[in-house]
């Protein structure tokens, strides 16, 4: 190993040799961080109680050094700050006190003993094995992380942020065996031991990362976290009964990226089971699929979030609304895990969704610790396809992340929907003031009781243009009596007959509650589809007996459009929009049946 | 086309509308156009 001074080196031994690990990380990897490039140039494994880690020492373009720490898949970038910002007697901190340095406030999330185990490449500091420190670690609430290491020497202070895969453009990475296409070829992908229980050979594939494996034979929790095996937790029968839907080993393709199943753990709460599959790739760390009911989603840890709470959180442009809140049990595992898991760990949960999003938050009161996660909701045959599985459940009942396919479908159909609209109006505006109404027929007659030719007949008139509708009106002076009128068009040419009839009835007077009225004096009917021609009609009145003579007015239009057509068109073209409507939101009331939250349509009259 | 049956409903149903409207026909008609009234008889001719 060699120590940086500067630009001058000291070579002071050769360290304890590195664990094997399918970090991707080399010494020599290149990458760009904030627009700087820098190369790793060395390494210290650090260990503590409960695990273990890669720390990359990058040499950044003009010199100057950082962190690129490498932890469960994550990967975080940190520089040495200013000393003077250092936290007064930082001895005395504890997991959730708070300071202010760098112009922000911070909450100390950890504090713990770690130790250097190996190292590699050119250090800033020397590490020799067994170098013990205390690291003190905050996080700020924008999600910023920053650590306080404590030894010897003068304290140091890091602070850094969270960094994915591709946010460091990395290049020259080690190729990862049974992973690489070009790297060394192995017999074995993974580190196979022997079970301090019962003897029998345990896998490890995630090898470095994971801090915990199951035995499939006599489902004992193993420590991996060290060269030497040992017990976290003893035997359980149960494990030979757990039949994974996505077996231990299988490799899929979700997202464009291939993880292979290297976990699952059964959790429940008071009212419900469901399975975790924990997915490993050896650049983009883990990622969980998690299925209840036959509904899958695909889960991405959130190592930056802050202590959120609240009813509603509004993340990535979203409004999560919170969904459930309760205690939930590990009640079986099998596969490895990257934290020393415990059949019977208890963690408090709190799920908020914006469909088909999820947004989870886990505590764990006991270690002071809060983790979140955001999942989206995948369909089982992208599951199922992807790890090339067979007879994957089907969905039952509304899961809550589920997606409203009514949703969805009104989203898209009302753009369409208003279109339509705005064309069916045009169209009824334009063909209405086209259809052009014109007067063919007017006359003033008068029905006599003792006339002795009922039926009058008028002379004949000529409805011209094309084929349209004729509308009849009629007239009368009727007062507390009626007057009806039989009536047909009549094609004086074709003999066709367009029946039609009109009742005119007026009725008024006045009762205790006042003077009322009912009917008129006028009245009209319409007739469809008239072709043009020569036409008469023939009117039969008939009236109230108490009326001897009354005169009528009659007037034959022809032109104009039904409006009912354009009613009963716009009821059809919204019957589809107001059918997903419903159906949206009845999918809604059935998802937020199941939680005791307040719906988020409640949100805003609350 | 993401929902071809509703737009090709709405586009036939804006057609429908402009040809009834032209043509003087009513959707929900007693006397369709399709459906002549009766022939008239001899008594109603002048």
């Amino acid at each position: 190993m060699v120590v940086r001074k500067d630009l001058n080196v000291e070579t002071i031994g050769v360290m304890a040799e590195l664990p094997p690990d399918l970090s991707p990380l080399q010494i020599g990897t290149l990458g760009e961080w904030n627009g700087q490039r820098f190369e790793l140039i060395g390494r210290v494994r650090v260990k503590w109680e409960l695990g273990s880690w890669n720390e990359w020492y990058a040499l950044f373009a003009g010199g100057s050094g950082g962190w690129v720490a490498e932890a469960q898949g994550f990967y975080m970038v940190s520089f040495e700050v200013n000393r003077d910002e250092i936290p007064e007697k930082p001895e005395l901190l504890r997991a959730g006190d708070s300071r202010k340095f760098g112009g922000k406030f911070w909450t100390v999330s950890d504090v713990k003993t770690v130790r250097c185990s190996a190292g590699e490449g050119e250090l800033p500091f020397a590490a020799p094995p067994g170098f013990e420190r205390t690291s003190i670690d905050f996080t700020s609430q924008d999600g910023e992380f920053a650590s306080l290491e404590l030894s010897a020497g003068e304290p140091l202070l890091y602070v850094g942020a969270y960094a994915s895969f591709d946010d460091l453009h990395l290049s020259n990475l080690r190729p990862v065996p049974g992973w690489s296409a070009d790297a060394p070829q192995i017999t074995n992908q993974t580190e196979a031991l022997n079970c301090p229980s019962c003897g029998a050979v345990v896998n490890i594939r995630a090898m470095g990362q994971t801090m915990s494996a199951v035995c499939g034979s006599c489902g004992s929790v193993i420590d991996t976290a060290n060269p030497a095996w040992t017990l976290v937790q003893g035997r359980d029968e149960k494990v030979k009964k757990i039949q994974p839907l996505l077996p231990i080993g299988a490799r899929g393709s979700l997202e464009g990226t291939e993880y292979e199943v290297i976990g699952l753990m059964q959790r429940s709460d008071t009212e419900s089971n469901w399975s975790e599959y924990l997915l490993f790739n050896p650049w983009r760390g883990f990622e969980w699929l998690v299925t209840y009911n036959g509904h899958w989603s695909f889960v991405h840890r959130q190592p930056a979030f802050g202590d959120l709470a609240g009813p509603r959180i509004d993340y990535d442009g979203r409004k999560f609304f919170r969904y459930a809140r309760g205690e939930a049990k590990v009640t079986a595992v099998l596969g490895e895990f990257y934290w020393k898991v415990k059949r019977g760990e208890r963690a408090m949960l709190t799920d908020y969704v914006a469909p088909p999003a999820i947004l989870s938050k886990e505590s764990y009161p006991e270690l002071q610790e809060y983790t979140w996660s955001l999942g989206s909701y995948i369909d089982f045959k992208a599951v199922a396809s992807a790890f090339n599985v067979k007879n994957l459940p089907k969905p039952a009942g509304i899961y809550l992340n589920q997606p409203n396919p009514y949703a969805v479908k009104w989203r898209e159909v009302r753009w369409l929907a208003m279109l339509f609209i705005a064309v069916f109006t045009v169209v009824q505006v334009v063909t209405s003031s086209h259809a052009r109404r014109k007067v063919a027929y007017n006359a003033e007659l008068a029905y006599h009781r003792v006339s002795l030719e009922k039926t009058m007949v008028s002379p004949k008139f000529e409805i011209e243009g094309g084929q349209q509708m004729v509308e009849i009106t009629a007239a009368a002076p009727v007062d507390n009596n009626w007057l009806g009128l039989d009536l047909e068009l009549v094609d004086a040419k074709t003999g066709q007959v367009y029946p039609e009839s009109l009742e005119l009835e007026y009725y008024h007077g006045a009762d205790s509650d006042g003077p009322w009225s009912e009917g008129s004096g006028s009245n009209s009917v319409a007739i469809p589809a008239v072709p043009p021609g020569e036409y008469y009609l023939t009117l039969e009145p008939s009236a109230d007996p108490a009326v001897k003579d009354m005169p009528f007015h009659i007037t034959l239009t022809s032109g104009g459009v039904f409006w009912s057509n354009y009613f009963f068109g716009l009821m059809l073209i919204l019957a589809y929009p107001i059918y997903l409507l419903i159906k949206r939101s009845t999918f809604e009331s059935r998802r937020w049946s199941e939680s005791d939250e307040i719906p988020p349509g409640a949100h805003a009259k609350s | 086309m993401k929902h071809p049956i509703y737009t090709i409903f709405a586009m036939m149903s804006c057609a429908y509308l402009s040809t009834a409207n032209v043509r003087g026909w009513r959707l929900l008609s007693q006397v369709s156009p399709f459906r002549w009234g009766s022939n008239a008889h001899g008594a109603y001719h002048k």
